[in-house]
């Protein structure tokens, strides 16, 4: 028999062998995988979850003389501001002396004093002194609060100067009343609406995603990568499993070390791809989402892991050295591809090695593979 | 007296791995040089990254205005989206806003669709008391066009702007007064870089408990012990698990010594070791061939390792 046939008969035997093992492969897949993905996560929703700030108190109190429709509106507004909503709990007290008195007992942070007639003052000029007191003006939530109030009376101010200089303009001009009131009411208008605008116009967006999926997604695609590689814990075995008889009479036939490192790959990649499909159904499942290209576009990540894993299971000594071997350089690959801390928040000297390790190729590839 | 021998000899044995010994050797050396690596320093700023893509004259206006705004956030520019991202998800930013192309124009002529961004992760609590901020300059660096725009004042442009100015340099608009003193002082902190020993130690121990049981089974394999009493087995099993986690114990304990870790995390990693020593030996009478072994040790090994991986970001 030729050299050839002889390549093809080993080829063939090996994936006679590799039946006995498909059993194994399937269970131990659905296993890894449901712990891994399990670990990913519970990883992706608490590697953010540091440094978070208190929400500060606020209390105001507004003169029984005051403008109450207006500042009752404006507390509203306030109250329903997301900005103010997350940074604080704005509360009404009925005297001065409440208010003092929360500050004493250290129940607010601000207590904010709104004199009689300030909606008024405000609209024709005169402009009346809002009494902003705070408890301890060291602390950085006391910073955070007033910066708030800053800029809330930026919009104000500058809300403030285009009105009047509209009006002022207008009279220069002698326009006529009508034409006046006309233009009072388009600046007043136009300065609402664009501080309105505030929250439609900034669209928050989570920045966790990694290559364009959400983590939660990255996370499954990594528990599938790395899933794949532990097969290994049977391939190598199988791949061990050759008796040395049997190599010695492989090699008398010229049949050498690259013919079976060949068999070897070919086998390891076929059966990864077998053992991806329940992994691909069974989170194209959870997703609600299937992405049928996967199939094939996850071949080139599929033959990378074959690669690695038919090397350890080739050079190693034993399948022992081998598994250990494959699991230290699965969990580096995976380590400085970013599937196990995203990749940002990995040591610079790491990400810079990112781009030259397979890891962040292979993980990209079986996330596009799953969810397009 | 022959347990001590047999406790010698396969100490010697451990001892003869040239690899291992070097690696316990590295783990001391890495622990003594992170010791007296000098202190880092760390400010405690507020950092909020800017990627522009609006390079219009409003564009600069407005990041002249948030500079001259003396923010309690520090306000910075990247030079690409990537760098925006990266620099959120280190947590080296507490959000990051990007401003989209002719966002101004639009944002002027009462377009809202052309957003803005802002980036957050979970972590990111101030985002919107920033956003604030920033939108106040937005609205300020474009206020006059806005006026023009929705009072349709065209032909009184110039005049119009003048007279914004003078107000807003004036005295006679709403202000609103800080209530705090000057800007906040960030408290710069120093820090170690700290190697994770104790999580390092612990999977060391694991994993020398496993590989001496490994080691046990291969020998018996060969028959070496057939001649021996089940009681004389055990005794050999036990010492050869024990054997392999002593000296990565001690090491663990001279580690913790030299990071000045407390008394409770030192008596935490002997209490691990008694833990590894009598579990491995519980696993000895579950597994008692090789060929599993071979198989189900990697996966342990990768169990513990996603555990102590898990715990250490709880």
């Amino acid at each position: 028999m030729s050299k050839a046939g002889l390549f093809i008969n080993l080829i063939r035997s090996d994936f006679k062998r590799l039946k006995k093992y498909l059993p194994s492969l399937f269970i131990s897949v659905i296993l890894i995988l449901t712990f891994l993905s399990a670990a990913g996560i519970y990883i992706s929703k608490n590697i953010y979850k540091t440094n978070t700030y208190e929400t500060v108190r606020i209390a105001y109190y507004l003169d029984e003389d005051g403008d109450e429709r207006y500042i009752n509106f404006a507390v509203d507004y306030l109250s329903t501001m997301k900005s103010m909503r997350e940074t604080s709990n704005i509360i009404e007290v009925n005297s001065i002396e409440e208010g003092y008195d929360l500050l004493d007992k250290k129940e607010v942070l601000f207590f904010i004093y709104l004199p009689a007639g300030f909606y008024e003052g405000i609209m024709t000029g005169h402009n009346p002194v809002v009494n902003l007191v705070v408890r301890d003006n060291d602390s950085i939530a006391a910073y955070i609060t007033n910066e708030l109030f800053l800029s809330l009376g930026r919009y104000l101010t500058v809300a403030q100067a285009a009105i009047y200089s509209a009006i002022d303009t207008s009279w220069v001009h002698e326009m006529s009343d009508d034409e006046v009131a006309r233009v009072n009411n388009l600046s007043n208008k136009v300065f609402f609406e664009k501080v309105a605008a505030k929250d439609s116009v900034i669209n928050v967006v989570e920045a966790t995603s990694e290559n364009n999926y959400s983590i939660k997604k990255h996370y499954e695609a990594a528990a599938i990568m790395l899933s794949l590689f532990f097969m290994a814990f049977i391939l190598i075995p199988y791949m061990q499993s050759r008796s040395a008889g049997t190599i010695h009479k492989l090699k008398l036939m010229h049949i050498g070390n690259l013919h079976i490192f060949i068999s070897n790959l070919l086998t390891a990649a076929v059966s990864l791809y077998l053992v991806y499909i329940p992994c691909y159904i069974a989170i194209s499942f959870l997703n609600e989402h299937i992405h049928i290209a996967g199939l094939i576009t996850v071949i080139p990540a599929i033959s990378v892991i074959a690669v690695i894993v038919a090397l350890a299971g080739s050079l190693s000594k034993s399948a022992f050295s081998g598994n250990l071997i494959l699991l230290f350089t699965a969990i580096t690959i995976a380590y400085i591809g970013g599937a196990i801390i995203p990749a940002a928040m990995l040591p610079k000297v790491v990400q810079s090695l990112s781009g030259y390790m397979p890891g962040r190729y292979i993980l990209a590839h079986i996330a596009y593979s799953l969810f397009g | 007296m022959k347990i001590y021998n047999r406790f010698i000899v396969l100490s010697k044995r451990i001892f003869s791995k040239k690899l291992y010994i070097c690696m316990l050797i590295l783990i001391i050396g890495l622990t003594t040089v992170y010791k007296f690596l000098p202190e880092r320093q760390k400010s405690a700023d507020i950092k909020v990254g800017i990627y522009m893509e609006d390079n219009s004259s409003y564009g600069e206006a407005f990041l002249d205005d948030l500079a001259e705004a003396n923010s309690l956030y520090y306000f910075y520019t990247v030079s690409n989206q990537e760098k925006l991202l990266s620099d959120i998800k280190s947590g080296y930013a507490e959000c990051g806003f990007y401003i989209p192309d002719s966002f101004f124009e639009a944002f002027i002529s009462g377009d809202y669709n052309n957003k803005i961004k802002l980036y957050v992760i979970p972590s990111t609590t101030l985002a919107n008391a920033i956003s604030e901020t920033l939108f106040a300059s937005v609205i300020s660096s474009c206020s006059k066009d806005i006026l023009v725009e929705g009072t349709k004042m065209y032909n009184y442009k110039d005049e119009l702007s003048d007279r914004m100015d003078a107000y807003l340099e004036g005295d006679e608009l709403f202000r609103v007064i800080s209530a705090t003193d000057g800007s906040y002082d960030y408290k710069t902190t120093d820090y170690h870089i700290d190697l994770h020993i104790y999580e390092l130690i612990l999977l060391l121990i694991i994993f020398s408990g496993l590989l001496g049981y490994y080691s046990y089974v291969k020998d018996a394999e060969e028959s070496i012990y057939i001649a021996l009493r089940s009681p004389d087995r055990f005794v050999i099993k036990t010492l050869y698990i024990l054997t392999a986690i002593l000296p990565v114990t001690l090491v663990g304990v001279i580690c913790a010594i030299i990071a000045s870790y407390s008394v409770s995390v030192i008596l935490n990693i002997l209490l691990c070791a008694v833990l590894v020593l009598v579990s491995t030996i519980i696993l000895s009478f579950i597994i008692k061939k090789s060929t599993y072994l071979t198989k189900v040790l990697p996966m342990i090994m990768l169990i513990v390792i996603v555990m102590v991986f898990v715990g250490s970001i709880r």
